[in-house]
Formats: C-alpha cells, structure tokens, sequence
C-alpha cells in the first residue's frame, strides 16, 4: 500500500481491496480526474462561476475518499455558487492549488502502480 | 422474478464508481450509474427499486429530482447521499419523503449498504404479502368461495356485487352456518379495499368489558395492566374492512360507543385525547332478528338503522334446493383432494337423503356431514347409509319450531317443497301426492 501525505487509500482499499480492482479504480480516477480539472479551468476562464462549482464539486467526493487534506477546505469554498462570491478574491488562488496537488496525486499514484 | 435493481446517481465519477463497485459485491443487486439528473431521469421509467441519489447534481437540484421521482412512483425508496453537513437540508428531504440521508464519509458505503439491506428484506416481504392476498384474493372470488345456483343465491351474489362497489355499510343475516362471514370477506377480497386488512371480531366471544379495548385500543397507563399503547380493531383495519360478527350480542353501553365511532367516523383510544380517523368500512352480521331486538329495546334504534346499509339475507340451506347437492359434491372433492382419495360420486338414495334433511346448521353441518360421508365411504360412490345427522339435529323438524294452523302448515310445506324443487310444480306434485292445479290454485290466490 502507497503511503504518501497527500493522499490515503485506505477507504479505498476498504471498499475495493487491494488486488485488481484497486488499480481499475485508480484507472478510472486517472482518466476522470485530468477532464474534471480542465472543466474548472475552462470554466474559470469563461467566468462561468456556476460551471466552476459544478466541477469543484465532482471533485470533493473524491477529494474527501482519497484523504487529500490539503484540498479539503479549499474545494469546499468553491462547490458552491455562493461560496465562490465570498471567495471572489481568492479564487485564482484557489484554482491552482486544486490543480497542483491533484496532477502531484495523479503522478504520484501513476508511478506506483504504473497505471 | 424481478430483479432488485439499485440506481446510483453520482455526479462525481470516481465516487460514483466506488459505490457502484461496492454494491455490485451482494450478486442479487443489478445496479446502473449515471452522473446527470437528466440522464438518470431518462431512465427513470425502468422503476428501479432503490434509488441512492447525491443532492448535488450539475444540472437539477436533488429535491427537484426526488419531487420527480415521488411524482412518477411514491414507493421507489431514495436514499439522499450528500456532501452537506447541512440539518436543515436533510429535514426537508425527509419531510419530501426521503427514505435517509447520508453525509459523505468513511461510513457512507457501509450505511448505504445496510440501508439497502433493509429495503430490500421490506421488498421481499411486500412481495410476499403480495402473492398472499392475490392468493387470498382467488380463495374468496365469488365462484370459488360461495356456490349456488338456487334462485336465492343468485340474488345474495346479486347484492354482493353491489356491495363490492361501493363502501356502504352491509349487515349480513342469516341462520348460524349459512356463511355470513365468508359473504362479508367475498365483499372485502373483491371491493377496491382488498389490499388493506380485513379483521373480523367476534362481539359474542369477548367479555363486555374488554370490547372497548380491543375495537378502540388504549394508551399506555390507561388502566391497570396497560404497559404498552394497543392499536385497536378499527385502527388495525386502516382502510380494509372490520367484520363485526353477532353484532346483536352487544350490550347497550357498548352500543353507544360505536355509534359515536360510526357518526362521528373518529375514535380515541382508552385513556388517550387524540382523535384517530376512521376509514374502514363495516360488516356487520347476525343471526338474531335486529328488528325484533330493537322492538324489545335490546339493540339501539339509531345504531340500527347505522349499520343496516345495504342488507342481505342468507338463505338457509333448506331453502336452497339443489344447492344442497352442488355443495355436497364441492366439499367431498375438496375433502378428497386434501387427503388424497379418490373422488366420489352420491348414490339416488344418498342425494334424496341429503335433499330431504333440513340441515339446522346449514352449510356447515353439510361439511360435516359430506366429510363424514366421505370418510365411511368404502367405495368410489357415497350411499345414503353412509349419511349420518347427528341426533341432536334429528329431533328438531323446522316446520313444527313455530305453533301454525294446518293450513299454515300445509302452505310451509309445499313453499319449502317448491323451494327445493326449483318451483317444479310437476315434480313438487307428485312428492306431496297432490294434484298440480292444488299448488296452482295456491300460488294464483297468493297463499305461498
């Protein structure tokens, strides 16, 4: 089992074991994660601040799974329309800590199971 | 049979396919994953039988989706899984008809997998009352449950039939062993109640003093010995039917109180201050003539005429001419069946018998008798010396029960004659030794 900061599978590994389907599951969050981050990126580019919650909350499940504590709080100040009005400012920020530390998950659990 | 078919509404897909990975480990789960509202709303027709659906979706709001899928069918359990640790949002839901509300965590899939787990135990066992009532339903079908072609069984099929559409209160009267209750579950099993309980309640067989409690139920502490709130008979009933049998043995406080309950269509249980609607529609029966009782000042006059709604008769069996021989032959193929005999045919004689016996217990002394018969039997045909009255019934002659004139007497017998005989004057003429144009002198002059 992958023991890294950024990340814990053990919910994961509960729900899936740690055999085959562990690494189909990885599959599927490797495929989806990278279309979901381009959602919120495009989004926020747009200005389309609904689409920008939208896809930060497709990924806050996912985020609270894998144990990512570092985006815990900040994906929950973006899940929502009325979240991001009160962090306007900040949301620039916000946006690329989400992309950093989800493509250093992505890499990481790339490299260790080879996926 | 039918699958039991989970729907996971996700729209995050990794978390979506986790749950679905999860719940496709029990093999007896068919579930399907889709991560828009509307997606999932296409395919709302297929009537999945759970649904477990995040609150936020991209495209429609999870109340909005659980309004639509309460619109297309209110008994698909929904199953709210979200990301808000928000009370008053899963309030709502709650109150919106959701079956539970799960935060997102570490113990999502387990509480969404036990809560799946109880559905789908309830599922079973909804199916399986199902197939009960269809199955009691069948049992008490007209043709199946009451048999007869007499004239006078026509016309009892004729007022159940009326009966069964609509929810008027019906008594049923008759002499003991004619069928009164089997008449008033023929009317549930085949009015639009059929699925809800029918109880019956026999008046004569509980304690004055107790039958409050049982029809009404009481509240916890409401008098010694009451531990524990009780639902009454009415309650129980819900919107099926309550069958109040011997209803003539109530006593007169008794009598109060139910008409109270029945003007008023509410009750309230021994020692509580709630109201309780009732919904359930009466049958009452008895063997007693209530008109006489009220004449005598034993049954209340008002409650009488209450619960006499739409009245049927039960012939008694003498009275039913060839019906005698029709049942005779029902209850020894039933009683055959059940205990793997060869069926058995009646002799002459044994028919003649049969049709010359008054039965004072009716058609359930004609069981008892037939099932005897049956038993006595040695061959594949019944013969009348395998037919036994009982003693008892021997001694009574129901044309001597009352003190007549012999021209009284005479009209009895040949009224009961021509009952008998499916008003076969011929037939009736030559059993009496008398000449036909005696009966038709009798009826042209309106004396039968």
């Amino acid at each position: 089992m992958l023991n890294s900061k950024r990340f814990d599978l053990g919910q994961l590994i509960d729900a899936v074991g740690d055999g085959d389907d562990l690494n189909k599951m990885l599959t599927i969050f490797i495929d989806s994660t990278p279309k979901i981050l381009k959602g919120l990126n495009d989004n926020f580019i747009d200005n389309d601040m609904i689409g920008v919650a939208e896809n930060a909350h497709k990924l806050k499940a996912t985020i609270d799974m894998l144990k990512i504590t570092e985006l815990q709080g900040i994906i929950r100040k973006m899940d929502r329309p009325d979240s991001i009005i009160e962090n306007m400012q900040v949301l620039p920020h916000l946006i690329t800590k989400t992309n950093d530390v989800m493509n250093l998950v992505l890499t990481e659990i790339q490299l260790t199971y080879s996926l | 049979m039918t699958p039991f078919t989970i729907f996971i509404v996700e729209d995050d897909p990794f978390y979506g396919e986790m749950l679905k990975y999860h719940v496709s480990l029990n093999p007896d789960y068919v579930v399907e994953k889709y991560e828009t509202g509307k997606e999932f709303l296409k395919n709302l027709y297929k009537n999945p039988s759970v649904i477990s659906l995040d609150y936020s979706l991209p495209d429609i709001s999870g109340l909005e989706v659980l309004k639509k899928v309460h619109d297309h069918n209110p008994e698909i359990p929904v199953i709210i899984v979200s990301g808000q640790e928000d009370v008053s949002t899963a309030v709502n839901l709650l109150k919106h008809g959701a079956y539970d509300y799960f935060v997102k965590d570490d113990d999502t899939k387990d509480r969404i997998w036990n809560a799946l787990k109880n559905i789908k135990e309830k599922f079973e066992l909804e199916k399986q009352i199902d197939v009960l009532q269809t199955e009691i339903g069948k049992k008490y079908k007209f043709g199946n449950s009451i048999k007869g072609n007499s004239n006078k069984i026509k016309n009892v099929f004729n007022l159940i039939e009326k009966a069964v559409q609509t929810s008027i209160s019906v008594s049923v009267s008759g002499e003991t062993g004619t069928g009164k209750e089997l008449v008033a579950k023929a009317i549930h099993y085949n009015s639009s109640r059929s699925k809800y309980p029918f109880i019956a309640i026999n008046v004569s067989a509980i304690p004055s003093e107790l039958i409050e409690s049982e029809m009404f139920g009481y509240e916890k502490g409401a008098f010694t010995g009451a531990n524990t709130r009780k639902f009454g008979k009415f309650e129980e009933a819900g919107k099926g039917t309550i069958f109040l049998d011997e209803i003539g043995e109530m006593d007169q406080n008794m009598q109060a109180k139910l008409l109270r309950v029945l003007q008023e269509k509410e009750l309230t249980r021994i020692g509580g201050h709630n109201l309780i609607k009732v919904e359930a529609r009466l049958i009452v029966a008895t063997n007693l003539n209530l008109e006489e009782e009220v004449r005598n000042g034993n049954f209340r006059q008002d409650l009488y005429y209450r619960l006499l709604g739409l009245p049927i008769f039960l012939p008694p069996l003498r009275e039913r001419g060839n019906d005698i021989l029709l049942l005779a032959k029902f209850f020894a193929d039933e009683f055959c069946k059940e205990n793997n005999i060869p069926f058995k045919t009646f002799t002459e004689p044994a028919q003649e018998k049969l049709l010359s016996y008054s039965f004072p217990g009716n058609v359930r002394e004609l069981k008892a008798v037939i099932e005897l018969a049956v038993v006595m039997s040695n061959s594949n045909s019944i013969d009348d010396m395998e037919i036994s009255f009982s003693a008892s019934s021997k001694k009574g002659n129901f044309l001597m029960d009352e003190e007549d004139t012999l021209k009284g007497y005479t009209r009895k017998i040949i009224r009961t004659h021509l009952e008998k005989y499916d008003n076969n004057i011929v037939k009736v003429a030559k059993k009496l030794d008398v000449g036909k144009s005696t009966i038709y002198r009798m009826i042209k002059n309106n004396e039968l």
